[in-house]
């Protein structure tokens, strides 16, 4: 078998101050650079969620972010945000701004950056559009813009007080466009947290045993919602949402559309029959998708990732499943396993029952299934920076041996970080 | 062994409209009849969550709803509303009322129409009186008033969108009466309004349908459970070592996977980055069985006997990571609410005690003792009850056959509390 790399689904991106300036709309140059002012005068770094041993250039220089990347066994990357202007806090993945205005100026400057960092390396790069889903018309229109401008798919925005249920028919439209321009969707973590407070030791952690709830809520909305019923075509993907929810939320949910369990029965006296067709766990692997990130089997356990046991027979119960897990290295962000992906990828390597098959799939092929990346196309690159499956089993011991110690919350994903802002 | 009897920690009752009339405030009497009136010429029952089988009377007459959980073999109840005067919506558990004054009103109403509830048959009932944390204050006083007056616990309300989080240290001397008195804290599941508590957002009008059905259903797990890990992780449980907490009909397929979670984040030494230390003394699996407890209810170890619930595998042997096990476990009938286990509660008991991993001495504590101690039940008191109208686990476990057979199908068993049986693992296609 030949080399394969690592496509990350989960990267952070961000124009630098400057280069943002000649994204953002005239209008708001002035409030932009009342902004930047502020933030250099309280020598605030240029930075968002940002692991210390990485200089801001990561975030928007193109080759140097080719180049570490590659460095480490990734091939490609999927592109979410890492700060856009008028962000209050500059760590949230989901920037938040004072005003709709705002936040939607601060989009659209975000937006027309990332389409042309990505057309510098289009083969290699997913960037994900970021929306509003407030107004349908709006968000449609960004829709088949994004895909007009070789974006490659949209950030499902975070639950707001304000905002439609994801269950609600009437984002029809939304969905339809996706499924139309063949864009998925990703939602990631640190969605639609609540303010706890000050910061400290119990915060922080509800806020991160929290995030895993809010972060996937979209999940069990879409399912339930029937959209992936009346969009068969649609794939949504949850990037760093904490996979072990979503495998405890698709068994309790198979559970209740059981017919030989009694809630459809009470369904059918609220006057609410059951309008999906599928068990909630089947939609995994053709329409939901899950990017464990940054990939680490203390977020999810293998078993529960792969759902096979040493004999390659399946596990009893919902698993994310080999068609259905993806890997994401959460590059250049606090918790990145970037200066550990190869032990990462040894650890699923060798995980008793993974074949390498398996391993292609988690590892690459998934996703650039998915997103619509050109493996063809890819295997230049593939050959030069990847790995042979082979001798990444053959030394397993030793490169999962050779990782640091954890000291970077590979368990918490970026809610912790949000939470820590005013810490 | 000697016989026993259940202990259900779950039960629902209420006042009728003519009862709770005598508790309120003459102020807010005329706001009181005009809401009886207008759900009286609406032709609205008076009850809560009732099963259909079951009469209003069953919510408040203290001789019929004794005989009646007698002849299923439950010889004591700790007790939830079923309703309260100026409730928002009668069928849920808690009132979300939609004025604060009246639902304060109505709040007070019910817990002394239970003090008196409960004076009918104090051995049997543990009033869990109803609390708000609306003034600190005024709760500490009330976890004093419901020890007075014979109540056997305080309900904890639900998150509000204006409320205080649980982990809040501002809260300690609610936490501390609680220690004082000795009454131990309840949760029960539902607590919490799908349209505006903190956090849950208040998403733009909620479209009807299934989705929405499942929806509610499926966040209902997590609204409910989350003043567990905020108890936890607020270090309640290390300020107040003798405080102990139960979380009732709150959806233990979330708490397992939480638990788990929150587990690995100790074992990890993850904390240092954030020069954050952890300020709990134990793993937050470490407080179950000692600090908190669970009860299933309505009670089904019907679908996965071997499951998460009991962390052991059909062998016997312990599973790795964190499970509820027996020794926080007890065991909840939800009488007379519409998914109850009442009608198949022997088969329910019956299917327990044949489960190969439980031991009778297990069982014991499940059904009775577990419950019992937590809620300060007078054992010797209730044995002359217990004689009367309990059972041998032995005779059930050798009869088991006789009290499962002819079982009614499940009668919705799972709509706000079940756990899906004892286990996660559902016969899904997938699976099959």
């Amino acid at each position: 078998m030949g080399k394969i790399a690592v496509i990350s689904v989960d990267g952070h991106v961000k124009a630098s101050r400057r280069e943002y300036r000649e994204y953002v709309s005239e209008k708001y140059l002035e409030a932009f650079d009342e902004e930047v002012k502020a933030a250099e005068e309280a020598g605030i770094p240029d930075a968002g969620n940002l692991n210390p041993e990485l200089a801001p250039e990561v975030q928007w220089d193109s080759d140097r972010r080719l180049e570490s990347l590659g460095a480490i066994g990734v091939v490609a990357e999927v592109l979410f945000p890492n700060g856009q202007p008028f962000q209050i806090n500059r760590l949230d993945d989901h920037p938040r701004a004072a005003s709709a205005e705002l936040a939607e100026a601060g989009r659209q400057a975000y937006n027309r950056w990332l389409a042309d960092f990505c057309a510098r390396a289009p083969e290699r790069r997913r960037g994900q559009m970021q929306t509003s889903f407030m107004d349908n018309e709006q968000a449609v229109r960004d829709i088949y813009w994004a895909k007009e401008h070789g974006l490659g798919g949209i950030m499902l925005p975070e639950l707001t007080r304000d905002s439609r249920s994801f269950v609600d028919p009437e984002l029809d439209p939304i969905w339809a466009a996706c499924q139309e321009t063949g864009l998925p969707i990703s939602a990631h973590g640190g969605a639609s947290l609540p303010d706890y407070g000050p910061g400290g030791f119990a915060p922080l952690v509800v806020a991160m045993a929290e995030n895993a709830f809010f972060s996937n809520r979209s999940l069990w909305m879409l399912i339930s919602g029937g959209v992936f019923d009346r969009f068969p075509e649609l794939r949504v993907c949850y990037v760093e949402t904490q996979a072990y929810l979503i495998v405890a939320a698709l068994q309790h949910l198979d559970s209740m559309v059981d017919p030989a369990g009694d809630w459809m029965g009470f369904a059918r006296t609220r006057n609410r029959e059951q309008t999906t067709e599928r068990f909630a766990s089947e939609y995994l692997g053709t329409n939901v998708f899950v990017g464990v990130s940054p990939f680490s089997s203390v977020q999810i356990s293998m078993d529960d990732l792969v759902g096979k046991d040493a004999f390659g027979r399946p596990l009893p119960g919902v698993h994310i499943g080999v068609d259905g897990a993806m890997f994401g290295v959460d590059y250049p962000q606090y918790e990145s396993i970037f200066d550990r992906t190869m032990g990462e990828v040894a650890t699923l390597v060798a995980t008793p029952g993974v074949t390498d098959d398996d391993a292609r799939r988690i590892l690459l092929e998934n996703a650039a299934r998915v997103y619509q990346f050109d493996l063809p196309g890819l295997q230049p690159d593939i050959d030069r920076v990847g790995f042979d499956l082979a001798e990444v089993r053959a030394n397993a011991e030793e490169l999962k041996r050779k990782m640091p110690r954890e000291t970077r919350a590979p368990l918490m994903g970026s809610a912790a970080a949000g939470a820590t802002a005013s810490v | 062994m000697a016989k026993t009897a259940i202990i259900s920690i779950d039960g629902h009752v209420r006042g009728s409209r003519g009862q709770y009339r005598d508790y309120l405030p003459a102020k807010h009497l005329e706001a009181y009849d005009e809401q009886v009136k207008a759900a009286e010429e609406a032709g609205t029952p008076d009850s809560g969550n009732l099963h259909p089988d079951f009469a209003p009377d069953v919510q408040w007459d203290s001789d019929l709803r004794t005989s009646k959980l007698e002849s299923i073999g439950v010889v004591a109840e700790v007790l939830f509303p079923n309703g309260q005067p100026f409730q928002q919506n009668r069928l849920d558990d808690f009132a979300n009322p939609t004025n604060a004054e009246l639902g304060e009103a109505g709040r007070q109403a019910y817990n002394r129409w239970l003090v008196d509830f409960c004076a009918r048959d104090p051995e049997r009932r543990r009033g869990q009186m109803m609390m708000s944390f609306a003034d600190v204050d005024q709760a500490v006083a009330e976890v004093y008033w419901a020890k007075e007056h014979g109540l056997g616990g305080i309900g904890l309300p639900g998150l509000t969108r204006s409320g205080k989080f649980f982990f809040e240290p501002e809260l300690d001397p609610i936490w501390e009466a609680c220690q004082e008195t000795g009454l131990p804290i309840s949760q029960h599941g539902g607590g919490f309004d799908p349209n505006g508590p903190q956090g849950s957002l208040g998403l733009r009008g909620i479209a009807p349908g299934f989705g929405t059905f499942m929806l509610i259903s499926t966040e209902n797990a997590f609204f409910s459970n989350r003043s567990l890990w905020m108890l936890i992780v607020g270090g309640v449980f290390d300020r107040f070592p003798d405080l102990r907490a139960a979380w009732i009909e709150t959806q233990v397929h979330l708490i397992i996977p939480t638990i788990n979670y929150l587990d690995r984040i100790c074992d990890s030494d993850w904390m240092g980055q954030w020069s954050i230390k952890p300020t709990i003394k134990r793993k937050p699996g470490e407080y179950f069985g000692t600090n908190i407890f669970v009860g299933l209810s309505p009670f089904s170890p019907r679908q996965d006997p071997a499951g998460d619930v009991l962390g052991k595998n059909t062998e016997g042997e312990t599973r790795p990571g964190f499970h509820i096990g027996t020794g926080p476990l007890m065991y909840g009938v939800d009488f007379p609410h519409f998914e109850t286990c009442f009608q198949r509660n022997m088969g329910e008991v019956a299917t327990l005690v044949t489960t190969p991993i439980i031991t009778e001495n297990e069982a014991h504590h499940i059904l009775f003792d577990t419950a019992a101690d937590l809620y300060g039940f007078d054992v010797e008191a209730l044995q002359p009850d217990v004689e009367r109208i309990g059972f041998e686990v032995s005779h059930v476990r050798t009869h088991a056959d006789e009290f499962t057979q002819d079982l009614p199908e499940f009668n919705i068993q799972h709509i706000t509390g079940g756990i899906g049986g004892f286990g996660r693992r559902p016969a899904s296609a997938k699976t099959a």
